[in-house]
């Protein structure tokens, strides 16, 4: 692809992300709580593992915008650095399923025949494997860190991506550009990640942005079990989870994490579905 | 066939046999039957000439289109492509065959990838087999554009924002932009519409004509085919039943399959309507096809001869072949 | 024109419009035509030229939206079918009316045994006992030339070859006896000798339950040989009309014209076609003055400004012709004269 019209390519993709309306909401909150995450160490009110404990659990006030929790920490501040967590861990557990996840499934629904048979059947067994079980094999194997974190849960997310990207894969692979390129003599790697790839972007994107919430959601569940991010550092999973056991008498404490969480989902979402369209030549504006 | 007919040929196809198993179950598949797409075609295409393949859908004719491009695996017989052997060479020893011979398909819609802009799609059998300085490589792509009509600065867009009768100029120009000897074009108008369908027609006469081109024309349709073909086969179930010159096949048909064929013609001319042969039942499977000749279930002059042996091709004329035990009846 | 009672299906002024994000998309745009008892009338048209469309929107069988029906009637027996309400609509489909498709395939489902098709569709338009109904399906299966006709009302569609489910399609479609049976592109995905079958079987059942078929192809060939009389569409309009001979012999419309000496002929001997040029317009942005005329050879600056009327050239013009199977076939209806020879163009060709 010459520069040329690699940047008219993605130009003109920008240009529709940007007309549409919903996108660009989604893109606007994500960006501004990827910002806020980033510059939390500058704009938080308090430390986070700063305690108050004759405080305790209080509403909303005008020193703690969200009010504290039952040791009397500022519930802001510590959503501020919950969201570094779990928004990175959401990032790149995606990235890194989305890349096995893609890679597996294009080469197994070309490949076909044998091989494809051998390759899902793997992919079952490892869905039928609980997959908690199969986390903790890796943590407790790789050592408890946040890095390992997202590696085992992207390693557990793949397997979906795979099957779609398979079915994807199989039906493409009758088209006769397909076939036109084996003729022409493009070598396997270059038909899987020229031919095929590119044209299962759509409902992939549409799939990771599930995807992301999904396993921030995992994230919090291992932090429960006391396998992912342990206190005094916290992740919105865990202060969601404690929310949920405070939540007849503290509601704040869930409702803040509950509403910025669906947020994130939300506008991943509108992200989403507006990047599918803007990179669909078809959806391209004559 | 005479010899120096035979020195000229490009393509020389020996007793061509294409198999497909029929397999059940995924990890230890049992064979439960043969589909015999070809079951032993010879044929040879000279360089220059343009030969016809007609024939319904079951018939082989695209199967041999494929296997010709290395898109089919030959169970059996040989290709040659200018005296060397193309069948059993491995991926990478066909590979620099791959630019001598190209094939444009039915479907342009499904033959172009949507991702890709048009250079994208002109330029990747140029990376493949040519390495190109970049500003030579989009110079070939204009250059190309302009000889099937389309235009330059069409090189940076989709190919849904063309119409089928462009989409289908871009993948001609994909298949000559490595200025290959021989061409296979499997049904290439027969998707488009029928005002197009002559515009493709003469631009693939214009360019057979520029580059010297040779091509194999898979057609259903015995009037496109007789417009463009010099000479014509016709395959019925993995088999040519007859061969021939143009006008002699169209004008003295000596199968009975290929005289059904041509009845068939719908014609808009009422003076030019001859009594229409229909046939009884469709093709059958090819899986499984009938003794003797393969035809003899359809034919209305089959005997019993018919279902008991195979009649060989016979030359009933220079170059005209046919396989019927009773051509001469015809000739 | 004046005979409007004798008419079975009489198509006036119809225009059919789809609203879409790229503007109003004028697919039917003032076509008028009639279809007597026992015609077989032919539409002959490229892709967009609006020949399904016409026939969907009087069926009622487009979505809405996008599509809506700007003005227009389509009298069926002195009742307007464009004002129907939904239920008596399907009334008429399958019963007065009957349509078959390109694709079989698509127009059964997989799901269901052949039988159990053909009785309910018999059943949802007739008060009949299961075992008639069945005795009939199976009657008809047998008349379309399905051997084993018992046997094959317990399959499934996917265990018959295309030009077999095409007869499935037709004997469906006449089980309930209708007036009229419109094919849209019945043979195109056919085999050539598969297509001569059905045209075949189409041309003895429409003699011999008398009914009028409506018969749209892309193809000339086809059409010409079914039909007793033909419409050329193009870009949403009737360009010509008149019957076959008369069409191929003396087209008067230069774009009918151009369609038969683009095809492929044995008799010319020439290299090259004379193609037509260009492409057919978006419907979304027609030119001004004649659809055709970016393309057409015979254009002059009246072409691009206005658009012309239709005008007709009397039969009697034209000189007789040498097939006089053309003009009345077995089961046509004898008329005192042919119709006139309709076309919408300025110039004389």
């Amino acid at each position: 692809m010459t520069r040329g019209q690699g940047e008219s390519l993605w130009a003109d993709a920008r240009r529709r992300l940007l007309q549409n309306r919903a996108a660009v909401l989604g893109l606007c909150v994500t960006g501004a709580l990827l910002v806020a995450a980033a510059l939390t160490p500058w704009i938080s009110p308090y430390a986070y593992d700063e305690q108050d404990l004759n405080l305790g659990a209080s509403p909303p006030t005008r020193a703690h915008l969200f009010g504290t929790d039952s040791l009397g920490r500022d519930l802001l501040t510590r959503m501020l650095y919950g969201s570094r967590i779990s928004l990175v861990v959401g990032l790149l557990a995606t990235l890194v399923s989305m890349i096995i996840g893609i890679t597996y499934g294009a080469v197994s629904g070309y490949l076909g025949g044998r091989w494809d048979a051998v390759m899902m059947r793997l992919v079952d067994i490892l869905y039928s494997l609980p997959f908690i079980f199969f986390v903790i094999i890796l943590m407790v194997y790789f050592g408890r860190n946040i890095v390992n974190l997202f590696v085992a849960l992207g390693c557990v997310q793949w397997l979906t991506t795979a099957r779609i990207v398979r079915g994807q894969v199989l039906t493409l692979k009758q088209k006769e550009f397909v076939e036109a390129a084996v003729a022409m003599g493009v070598s396997t790697p270059g038909i899987v990640f020229r031919h095929l790839v590119p044209n299962v972007l759509g409902p992939i994107i549409v799939y990771a942005t599930l995807t992301v919430p999904a396993v921030m959601l995992e994230e919090a569940f291992l932090s429960f079990l006391g396998l992912g991010v342990q206190p005094p550092n916290c992740s919105w999973g865990i202060l969601i989870a404690e929310g949920v056991k405070h939540m007849e008498l503290e509601s704040w404490l869930i409702l803040f994490p509950g509403f910025f969480l669906s947020l994130t989902l939300f506008s991943l979402n509108f992200l989403g579905d507006g990047l599918r369209d803007a990179l669909d030549p078809k959806y391209r504006a004559d | 066939m005479s010899t120096s007919e035979a020195e000229a040929a490009l393509l020389e196809i020996q007793d061509l046999k294409v198999h497909f198993p029929l397999l059940k179950g995924m990890l230890r598949p049992k064979l439960i039957g043969v589909v015999k797409a070809l079951d032993g075609v010879s044929l040879s295409v000279r360089r220059g000439e343009v030969l016809g393949l007609v024939g319904e859908s079951g018939s082989g004719k695209s199967t041999l289109g494929r296997a010709i491009v290395g898109l089919a695996r030959p169970s059996a017989g040989s290709i040659r492509f200018n005296g060397a052997e193309l069948t059993g060479l491995s991926r990478r020893a066909f590979r620099p065959f791959r630019s001598r011979v190209q094939i444009i398909f039915q479907d342009p819609y499904s033959s172009l990838n949507p991702r890709m802009t048009v250079y994208d799609i002109l330029s990747e059998p140029l990376r493949i087999h040519e390495s190109l300085p970049r500003a030579e490589r989009a110079r070939r792509v204009a250059g190309m554009l302009e000889q099937v009509g389309l235009a330059a600065e069409h090189m940076a867009r989709f190919p849904h924002e063309f119409s089928g009768g462009q989409r289908q100029r871009i993948a001609i120009a994909r298949a000559l932009i490595v200025r290959p000897d021989l061409v296979i074009a499997d049904e290439p108008v027969s998707a488009l519409d029928v005002s197009i369908q002559a515009q493709i027609l003469n631009l693939l006469t214009d360019l057979r004509r520029k580059f010297g081109l040779t091509m194999v024309f898979i057609s259903h349709d015995l009037s496109v085919v007789q417009h463009i073909s010099d000479r014509v086969a016709v395959l019925y179930l993995g088999k040519i039943m007859e061969l021939a010159d143009r006008s002699r096949l169209y004008a003295r048909p000596l199968h009975p399959y290929t005289r059904a064929l041509i009845s068939a013609i719908p014609s808009m001319d009422p003076a030019a309507r001859k009594e229409r042969i229909v046939l009884k039942g469709s093709i059958p499977s090819p899986a499984d096809p009938p003794s003797g000749c393969r035809f003899h279930t359809r034919c209305l002059h089959a005997e019993l001869k018919c279902a008991e042996a195979e009649p060989p091709i016979e030359a009933f004329a220079p170059s005209h072949c046919s396989a019927c035990w009773f051509s001469s009846r015809w000739a | 024109m004046e005979k409007t009672e004798e008419k079975l299906l009489d198509i006036q002024d119809l225009r059919v419009h789809f609203h879409t994000r790229h503007g109003v998309v004028k697919a039917v745009d003032g076509v008028s035509f009639g279809l007597e008892r026992g015609e077989v009338l032919g539409i002959v048209g490229e892709s967009g030229s609006g020949k399904s469309v016409t026939c969907l929107s009087v069926l009622g069988l487009l979505p809405a939206p996008p599509a809506r029906i700007e003005s227009g009637r389509a009298l069926l027996a002195g009742r307007d079918l464009l004002t129907l309400d939904a239920e008596s609509l399907r009334r008429v489909r399958g019963k007065s009316i009957s349509m078959i498709f390109q694709e079989p395939m698509t127009s059964l489902n997989p799901y269901l045994k052949i039988g159990v098709q053909l009785v309910e569709t018999l059943r949802a338009h007739e008060a009949i006992a299961a075992e008639a109904a069945r005795a009939r399906a199976i009657r008809m299966l047998d008349r379309v030339g399905i051997a084993d006709a018992g046997i094959r009302m317990d399959g499934y569609p996917h265990e018959l070859s295309g030009g077999m489910r095409q007869r499935v399609m037709i004997a469906m479609a006449l089980l309930t006896q209708p007036d009229i049976l419109i094919a849209d592109e019945p043979t195109t995905a056919l085999d050539v000798t598969i297509q001569a079958q059905i045209l075949e079987l189409i041309r003895e059942l429409k003699a011999e339950f008398g009914m009028a078929v409506i018969l749209i192809s892309h193809a000339m060939g086809v059409v010409a040989e079914m039909s007793d009389r033909i419409l050329v569409m193009y870009a949403g309009r009737v360009v010509e009309q008149g019957n076959p001979g008369e069409i191929f012999r003396h087209p008067a419309h230069p774009y009918t014209k151009a369609l038969i000496d683009s095809m492929p002929n044995p008799n010319a001997s020439a290299d090259r076609l004379p193609a037509i040029a260009g492409t057919p317009p978006d419907l979304a942005r027609l030119p001004a003055g004649c659809a055709f005329a970016p393309r057409c050879g015979f254009a002059r600056p009246v072409c691009r400004e206005t658009d012309p009327d239709e005008r007709t050239r009397p039969a009697s013009e034209t000189p007789a012709l040498g097939a006089p199977e053309a003009l009345t076939r077995p089961g046509s209806p004898t008329r005192s004269a042919e119709p006139g020879h309709a076309f919408r163009c300025h110039v004389d060709i």
